[in-house]
């Protein structure tokens, strides 16, 4: 493949691909942040919204409210996640059994969906037809959508964190819980609302990226392994971090499966982020900013 | 014989000097005491001197060797131990266990040659820390003056020649700390052990030392037996505030 | 003075005997296979347990130590008919270097950090497994393997006596002085490195350890089924964190317990179809939430005699 076309196609799908990340770790490295809690759940709500939307949309529901409804259900499932067991064990101590159960969860989900929907591959119709060109790359309607989607999100999310009041509130809350409640902050609702805003984040990758990847109930492993990976590597608990690094990683990712092949991106995550593990567990940014 | 050499001990954290050029020596046998106010880096020369944070500049001479760059399990094991201000008991252990602990280092391990020794060891330390009665206790049912007990019994049943205790006394009633102070001077009485002891509570801490090193704001500001440091002005601004020794005089 | 058996420790050696007269009692050799298997998860777990039950790092990856030990075995099996009493040293050799070169770079990391780092090697692993087909059998596995014995009864009996001697080793290591300074470690490291314990060197040690025996007995179920492929290999990562928490940790044997009966569990279960996967996670998530200590914990809990109240000795100490 000529540079120029490989550039090309680099800078295209590579951009395309990194902000779903982004909007994917984001939501995992919120719930971080705030509430200092892993959430190995995380993939099961991209995974549960992309099959909600499927199953109102195939029902005869039109394809935005189907979205709408799969969108709310799985914020609803987040804070009720949040608010019951994951709290609760978050009380009591050992983060191990926040991972063993977040984890389990995950593989519930995952079981439930199969013997509901069977082992076989879902789609849903795309939600913007047609093809743009940019340069010679023809890209999908649907993947553009996808990219849309996620960075308006995200510019949403961060205006949201830094402007309006509970924004602010999620941020001190971040910073010390302590403290914010000292100043009358609810945080437990704080945790809930985050929780709520992860899943929603999540939910909507999922939703964004249905039409041109498939829908089936092992798609939340290799995400929540992704965003896991891009987490610690920008740094737990900086969201800036996180976005920088979806893009660096989404950019390689996209680079080794031009190049190379596509089975060994996966691999070439879990290096990189064993390697920051070994060598600088705080990742990129570092310490806690939000 | 000076056992523990500190000189020009010196840790900088960005541009905030917390020990500035600290110098003292400890001699076998002594029991010294550091005094200063919250925040003065007392806490922060005994990491420095037990390796837990490693020191800019300066050096820390133990038993002919400098300790500057020394892993803490290493040092520990030459014989220096240290006590923590917020006790660190093994949980979900019996007191038994927690002293076995400090059985089970390298240096111990040659010291004592099996396993009935060690069963005469730990119990003998455990009369002497007065803690006979609670040895199959679970710590985690144990009381806060018990686990300080425990903090000073854990570091003696390491046989220490030099045992660094930062504030042993914190948090406990005038009961609590009599027994705490009792087993100090045995150690130090019956089995020579060099005791090094960070205080701020003033009364228990005269009785129990023979010279203190006094420090503020990172530095060293005076060294003298009890009576002399308390009458010195300037361990009395360092609590009080300028003008706090005229204030003691008048 | 003679101290006396507990409820407990007889049961399971009740138990153990009984799974020694079992063959011979019957000649169901379905079930022989069931708990020939249930046997080998009891080891996987147990194993596990001793590094992440005794010094809290829960190791996410446990299946790459399997897998050395499984694949090893498969490597050489397709070039000359290797037997287990050549296999098992050679494994126990590999897999104790492969966990000390795990546990070197991952001494700092803790809770998610290291959950992460070890399933990153063991998805690795697994990945490469796949990618490099030519040499692993991709997703078809290495078959021609060196079965344990000639026959179904003699080799459910070389397991058993691998399970029963590994577990009582292991099970004497958690009890011996090295595990309970692991423990220690696990409670407060710098309260450790200030009493002379050299915390690094335990905690890569039970690493070896951990992963020798998981290994050794990856090679023995190579040898057991004739076979090793990814199937059987990397989902036991997160199978044995369910046991073992299930199980309860931080004791070898209620580890080893959870493994066997889940194991038998998932068996029985196996009828249900996807049913099983369903309920295994689900036992799971209500156990974390409802038994952390894990159930076979509990029950030994309940046998244990209840020792003088602390407060009660206390104020005997005042009194005087």
């Amino acid at each position: 493949m000529g540079v120029i076309l490989l550039l090309q196609s680099l800078l295209i799908n590579g951009t395309i691909n990194s902000s779903i990340y982004a909007l994917i770790a984001l939501g995992f490295s919120l719930t971080f942040g705030v509430a200092g809690i892993v959430n190995l759940y995380h993939g099961a709500y991209y995974m549960v919204a992309a099959y909600l939307t499927y199953v109102l949309s195939s029902a005869g529901v039109p394809l935005w409210l189907s979205a709408v409804f799969a969108l709310l259900l799985v914020m609803g499932l987040g804070g009720v996640m949040m608010k019951y067991p994951l709290l609760y064990l978050k009380k009591k101590g050992e983060s191990i059994y926040l991972l063993i159960f977040t984890l389990g969860g995950a593989y519930f989900t995952q079981y439930l969906l199969k013997m509901i929907f069977g082992a076989r591959f879902y789609s849903i119709p795309p939600f913007m037809d047609n093809s743009v060109s940019i340069g010679s790359e023809i890209v999908p309607g649907s993947r553009v959508f996808a990219f849309i989607v996620s960075v308006i999100t995200i510019v949403v999310v961060m205006l949201f964190i830094g402007k309006t009041s509970i924004g602010k509130k999620i941020t001190a809350t971040s910073q010390d819980v302590y403290a914010a409640e000292l100043v009358g902050i609810n945080t437990n609702l704080i945790f809930v609302v985050t929780a709520a805003i992860s899943a929603l984040l999540a939910g909507i990758a999922g939703v964004v990226i249905s039409p041109y990847l498939s829908i089936s109930p092992t798609m939340w492993l290799s995400t929540l392994i992704k965003a896991f990976a891009i987490v610690i590597f920008g740094g737990l608990g900086s969201l800036g971090g996180s976005i920088i690094a979806a893009f660096i990683m989404g950019y390689l990712e996209t680079f080794i499966s031009l190049t190379w092949t596509s089975s060994m991106t996966e691999v070439a995550f879990l290096v990189v982020v064993f390697i920051f593990l070994i060598f600088k567990p705080s990742g990129l940014m570092g310490k806690k900013t939000l | 014989m000076s056992i523990l050499n500190i000189q020009n001990l010196l840790k900088q954290f960005g541009g905030l000097k917390a020990v500035n050029e600290v110098s003292f020596e400890v001699n076998q046998g002594d029991r010294v005491g550091i005094l200063g106010p919250n925040g003065a880096g007392k806490t922060t020369l005994f990491n420095l001197i037990t390796g837990f944070i490693k020191a800019d500049s300066g050096s820390v001479t133990f038993q002919g060797e400098n300790l500057i760059g020394m892993l803490p399990e290493k040092i520990a094991n030459m014989g220096l131990v240290r006590t923590f201000q917020i006790v660190k008991p093994f949980k979900e252990m019996t007191v038994y266990d927690n002293l076995k602990i400090a059985t089970l280092s390298n240096k111990m391990k040659r010291e004592i040659k099996s396993e009935h020794e060690r069963k005469v060891w730990i119990e003998k330390i455990a009369e002497m820390s007065e803690l006979s009665h609670v040895l199959g206790v679970n710590v985690d049912l144990l009381p806060h003056g018990y686990l300080k007990k425990l903090e000073v019994a854990k570091a003696l049943t390491a046989n220490p020649t030099v045992i660094l205790l930062d504030e042993p006394f914190a948090g406990l009633t005038h009961q609590e700390i009599d027994p705490i102070s009792r087993v100090i001077m045995r150690a130090n009485e019956e089995n020579g052990t060099t005791i090094v002891l960070i205080e701020h509570r003033l009364k228990e801490f005269m009785k129990l030392v023979e010279r203190i090193v006094a420090i503020d704001y990172g530095e060293k500001i005076a060294e003298g037996t009890p009576t002399e440091i308390i009458n010195n002005p300037k361990v009395i601004e360092s609590y009080l505030g300028k003008g706090g020794a005229d204030l003691v005089n008048s | 003075m003679k101290k006396k058996l507990s409820i407990p420790t007889l049961l399971v050696l009740l138990g153990t005997l009984m799974l020694f007269l079992f063959p011979v009692l019957s000649d169901d050799l379905y079930l022989i296979t069931v708990f020939a298997i249930a046997l080998l998860y009891a080891v996987y777990a147990a194993s596990w347990d001793l590094l992440s039950g005794f010094t809290g790092k829960e190791n996410f990856g446990h299946a790459a130590f399997i897998a050395i030990g499984a694949y090893m075995l498969g490597f050489i099996s397709q070039h000359f008919a290797i037997q287990p009493y050549l296999s098992i040293p050679i494994a126990a050799v590999l897999s104790f270097i492969f966990g000390i070169l795990i546990g070197l770079p991952t001494l700092r990391l803790k809770g998610p950090y290291f959950a992460l780092a070890t399933l990153a090697v063991a998805t690795i692993m697994e990945r490469l497994t796949y990618s490099l087909s030519d040499i692993t059998g991709g997703e078809d596995g290495l078959y021609g393997i060196e079965f344990l014995t000639g026959d179904e009864t003699s080799s459910f009996y070389f397991v058993l006596i691998f399970a029963v001697v590994a577990i009582y080793i292991l099970y004497r290591i958690g009890k011996s002085n090295f595990g309970l300074t692991l423990k220690a470690i696990k409670s407060d490291d710098d309260a450790a490195k200030a009493l002379g314990i050299y915390t690094d060197r335990f905690k890569v040690l039970a690493f070896g350890i951990s992963a020798m025996f998981a290994g050794i007995a990856g090679t023995i179920s190579g040898h057991y089924y004739s076979y090793v492929g990814p199937d059987i290999v990397f989902p036991l990562s997160l199978n044995i964190i369910i046991m073992c928490v299930v199980g309860g940790l931080g004791g070898i044997i209620p580890a080893a317990l959870g493994g066997f009966a889940l194991s038998y569990l998932s068996e029985m279960l196996r009828d249900f179809g996807e049913w099983n996967q369903l309920i295994y996670s689900g036992i799971l998530m209500l156990t974390v939430i409802f038994l952390p200590r894990g159930v076979f914990n509990i029950i030994g809990d309940l046998f244990k005699r209840s020792k003088d109240s602390p407060v009660e000795m206390i104020s005997k100490e005042v009194e005087k």
